[in-house]
């Protein structure tokens, strides 16, 4: 079967897929901490139990809550389109498409501002501005990293995310990967940003004072609620595949299927280090947040840098 | 791997070295950073030198033992007798200096692909030494504690050395070795009079030094 005639592939593995890397992270946290943990599949039967709630809106609130979750969950499926998978490559490409894929990002972040500052509650409107405050200092970091990978010394067809992303092969293995390991390390901190994790944001606290997504979502229910979680599961997915395809060479092996394997199993190999990740590093002070993502811009810089040299 | 390629890669990591010396706020952590860019520079100072003569194996034995291990004593003295660990309240933010520091670094590879004057010193070796230089500037403009000033003082002399290292194999090694000479003993200097400012006004912050004059 030639995997490469089938782009909708790229699509679908992560749709079908994501809502595990939460089961593993959640296992991960939880041998660490000497408890069997939850199963696998956890997230699952979370968003089916979820789909079958029933809508609650606050008094207080407008159209946009009610709107804000839908275009969260289909602008992520959007930003899927663009994601090549291995040797499967993405549905939709053009030149140029990286701007497209940063400002989805910021679009997706954008709605969960609004929705949280939609209904009225003063913690919520806190929580949206802790995310902009933090989003804002983290996309210059991740359109850095995007235009270090423009700039390599590697001969590319077009700008797209899909010609960028499998750029790394066997042959030019030794000349590009040292950069490219600083930006897969650069786009990890940014994945725990952007999925919230610990570093961060404790995903399992409910203390509003210490949390920044929990606390948008706080007045999301039902339907709305599933799909939050499942756009963000998503999100954990698009870095955990942008990370695996700067560290692992596109033609590692010839057979297509093995490729496709590899690629699944270094995506769950980045949720175990995110998991690891959450048990042995505690919740950074809220002040020194900026620091860390200032040192994430950092890194993109040197490996800039580096490409000029 | 040629010599040219490990030089890119120790001009690299002297780049790298760069952010943690400006980004840190506890002296005795940057004084870490500050020993590896001493072994960094001997290091270079062995590799820019092509020719093989004594002069290649003095040179850079009399910069690490001055620069990574006699200096970085005398500070780590210093820090301990004036239990001044921390900067506090600098002039210029941690966050800021990193990003001043960005800019710097920009403004240096700017400077380093027009200033051509020397044959034998390449574009990279003169842009990573004067950001060196000038992340030592920021260093010495923005704390107030007199330790981190020391310590830009001596980055920004690591880095007028390094950009003068490719000329020192045409240089006699006499004027190297009084450069160090000179450092060390200015190093030591500076160790005294901090030490006795903070016996005498129990504080080693530069701000108040202007309560000194008269």
């Amino acid at each position: 079967m030639n995997f490469q005639l089938y782009p909708v592939l790229s699509l679908i593995i992560p749709l079908l897929l994501a809502p595990l890397l939460y089961g593993i992270i959640n296992r991960t946290k939880a041998k660490f901490a000497g408890r069997i943990g939850s199963p696998l599949l956890q997230t699952y039967y979370d968003l089916y139990k979820l789909i079958h709630k029933n809508f609650i809106y606050s008094t207080s609130s407008s159209w946009i809550i009610r709107i804000g979750s839908l275009i969260i969950f289909t602008v992520t499926v959007t930003t899927l389109l663009l994601l090549p998978f291995a040797c499967i490559p993405s549905v939709i490409s053009f030149s140029g498409d990286i701007l497209l894929f940063v400002y989805m990002l910021a679009l997706i972040r954008f709605m969960m501002i609004l929705s949280g500052m939609d209904v009225g509650s003063s913690f919520e409107a806190m929580g949206s501005a802790r995310e902009g405050y933090f989003a804002m200092l983290a996309e210059p970091a991740v359109l850095l990293s995007l235009v270090t990978l423009v700039v390599l010394p590697v001969s590319k067809i077009d700008l797209s995310v899909n010609t960028l992303l499998k750029m790394l092969t066997l042959n030019n293995f030794f000349t590009i990967s040292p950069i490219l390991f600083i930006l897969s390390i650069s786009f990890f901190i940014i994945l725990l940003l952007e999925t919230s994790r610990i570093p961060f944001d404790d995903p399992n606290t409910h203390l509003e004072l210490t949390m920044i997504h929990e606390v948008i979502i706080l007045d999301h229910a039902g339907l709305d609620f599933a799909l939050i979680t499942y756009a963000t599961s998503l999100k954990l997915w698009i870095f955990s595949s942008i990370i695996s395809h700067l560290l692992i060479p596109i033609d590692i092996v010839d057979n297509q299927l093995l490729n496709i394997i590899i690629h699944l199993i270094s995506i769950f190999a980045i949720s175990i280090v995110v998991g690891i990740v959450e048990s042995t590093f505690a919740r950074l002070r809220l002040i020194r947040v900026q620091n860390l993502i200032l040192g994430t811009f950092v890194l993109s810089f040197i490996s800039f840098i580096i490409c000029w040299i | 791997m040629n010599i040219e390629k490990i030089q890119t890669i120790l001009l690299i990591i002297f780049l790298i070295v760069n952010f943690p010396l400006i980004g840190m706020s506890r002296t005795l952590s940057v004084l870490k950073f500050f020993i590896f860019q001493g072994i960094l520079l001997a290091f270079s100072a062995f590799l820019f030198n092509y020719e093989e003569s004594v002069q290649k194996f003095i040179l850079p034995t009399l910069i690490l033992f001055a620069k990574a291990i006699i200096i970085p004593y005398l500070i780590k003295v210093t820090i301990v007798s004036t239990k001044a660990y921390e900067e506090r309240k600098p002039f210029i933010a941690f966050d800021t200096s990193i990003v001043l520091a960005i800019i710097a670094t920009m403004a240096a590879i700017s400077l380093g692909s027009k200033l051509n004057f020397l044959p034998n010193i390449s574009s990279h070796t003169i842009a990573i030494s004067l950001s060196v230089i000038f992340i030592g500037m920021i260093s010495i403009l923005g704390r107030k504690n007199a330790i981190f000033q020391i310590m830009g003082y001596m980055a920004m002399e690591n880095g007028i050395f390094l950009l003068t290292l490719p000329l020192s194999q045409t240089n006699p090694l006499i004027i190297d070795v009084l450069i160090l000479v000179d450092v060390l003993v200015a190093i030591t200097v500076r160790k005294n009079a901090v030490y006795w400012i903070s016996k005498e006004f129990s504080s080693i912050d530069v701000d108040k030094l202007t309560a000194l004059k008269g």
